[in-house]
């Protein structure tokens, strides 16, 4: 708690949000706050994240980009100050949202960041915000304009790397949250240019299936979920990533049938 | 007592295995993190992961017990 709180003293105000969630009830919660005095947001939840995060031992964390993907995750206490700031590198902070921007924001929490995109520039344009105001709406036009550009560069050196089905998603996302926008048109294109190769093709399909039946079976035990993985197993996905990550998860459940 | 512990002893296993089970298909590094669903909220009004996005997020799963 103590390596945490000193996280978010450090890295708040640059953009690092410290959240810690506990399945426990709130009486149990509020002692613990009590006692340690976490000044970063704690929270009961009602869903079950352990089980959705698949881990098994107490505390573990997650360094999660600004477009909610895991980029590490571990026991907190290892998670160095060094890992945060080539986060921090790779990536660019939002600003903060006013309350002169709640349609733009409403609008980007519905994954509309064209939308949002063409909402900021507008309240920019029409030159009646307040100098915070003013500045932190540039911040977010530049960040809306700056996303899309970026998250594009990534997926083409995804695409490069062989990871298809990366590539292929994130080209996807874009298109879909930049609907209409220019940086929607050139989603499309290399989306659509990446899979006019055969083999990537089937390695996006591969991809796909494995993330359906990897979802399908989060609830499963281990002999109904090697049965659902069975498919991703069959000889026509043997070569793609999909195919080898789906014969290492019917390794583990099979060790786990077997104990 | 010792009833209880064998049944004590026999909820560990259980949930030993449970955990286990989901192990296998645990979130790894690169996949889209897992959206929570808040009940009670200390230090933050209402607060979820696609908030928060645009930020950097250090995100941990703890109890006290």
């Amino acid at each position: 708690m103590v390596h945490l709180n000193e996280l978010h003293e450090k890295y708040g105000e640059q953009g690092l949000s410290v959240v810690a969630v506990s399945k426990q009830d709130r009486s149990t919660v509020a002692k613990f706050i009590e006692e340690f005095q976490p000044v970063y947001p704690t929270i009961c939840e009602k869903s079950d994240s352990m089980r959705a995060y698949g881990r098994s031992s107490f505390p573990s964390a997650f360094l999660i980009d600004t477009n909610g993907r895991i980029l590490w995750l571990g026991h907190p206490g290892d998670l160095s100050n060094a890992k945060i700031d080539e986060a921090f590198e790779s990536t660019k902070i939002l600003p903060a949202w006013p309350a002169a921007m709640k349609a733009v924001k409403k609008a980007f929490l519905k994954d509309k960041y064209a939308d949002a995109l063409a909402k900021v520039t507008k309240e920019i344009e029409k030159d009646r915000l307040e100098e915070d105001d003013a500045t932190a709406a540039a911040g977010i036009q530049v960040w809306l304009e700056w996303y899309g550009a970026s998250a594009l560069e990534g997926a083409a050196k995804e695409a490069e790397e062989g990871k298809v089905y990366e590539a292929a998603t994130t080209y996807e996302h874009v298109a879909q949250v930049y609907k209409k926008h220019g940086l929607a048109k050139q989603a499309d294109a290399a989306l659509k240019e990446l899979l006019s190769d055969p083999d990537h093709k089937l390695e996006f399909k591969a991809g796909e299936k494995l993330a359906k039946i990897m979802e399908a079976i989060k609830e499963l035990k281990p002999k109904k979920a090697l049965k659902k993985l069975g498919p991703m197993l069959a000889k026509k996905y043997r070569e793609t990533a999909a195919g080898k990550k789906a014969e290492k998860i019917a390794e583990a459940l099979e060790a786990e049938l077997a104990r | 007592m010792l009833l209880r512990r064998s049944s004590l002893l026999a909820l560990a296993l259980v949930t030993t295995l449970c955990l286990a089970a989901g192990v296998a298909r645990a979130a790894d590094v690169g996949d889209v993190a897992p959206e929570f669903e808040g009940k009670d909220f200390f230090n933050c009004d209402s607060l979820s992961l696609k908030e928060l996005r645009g930020r950097l997020i250090l995100f941990e799963l703890f109890s006290t017990g």
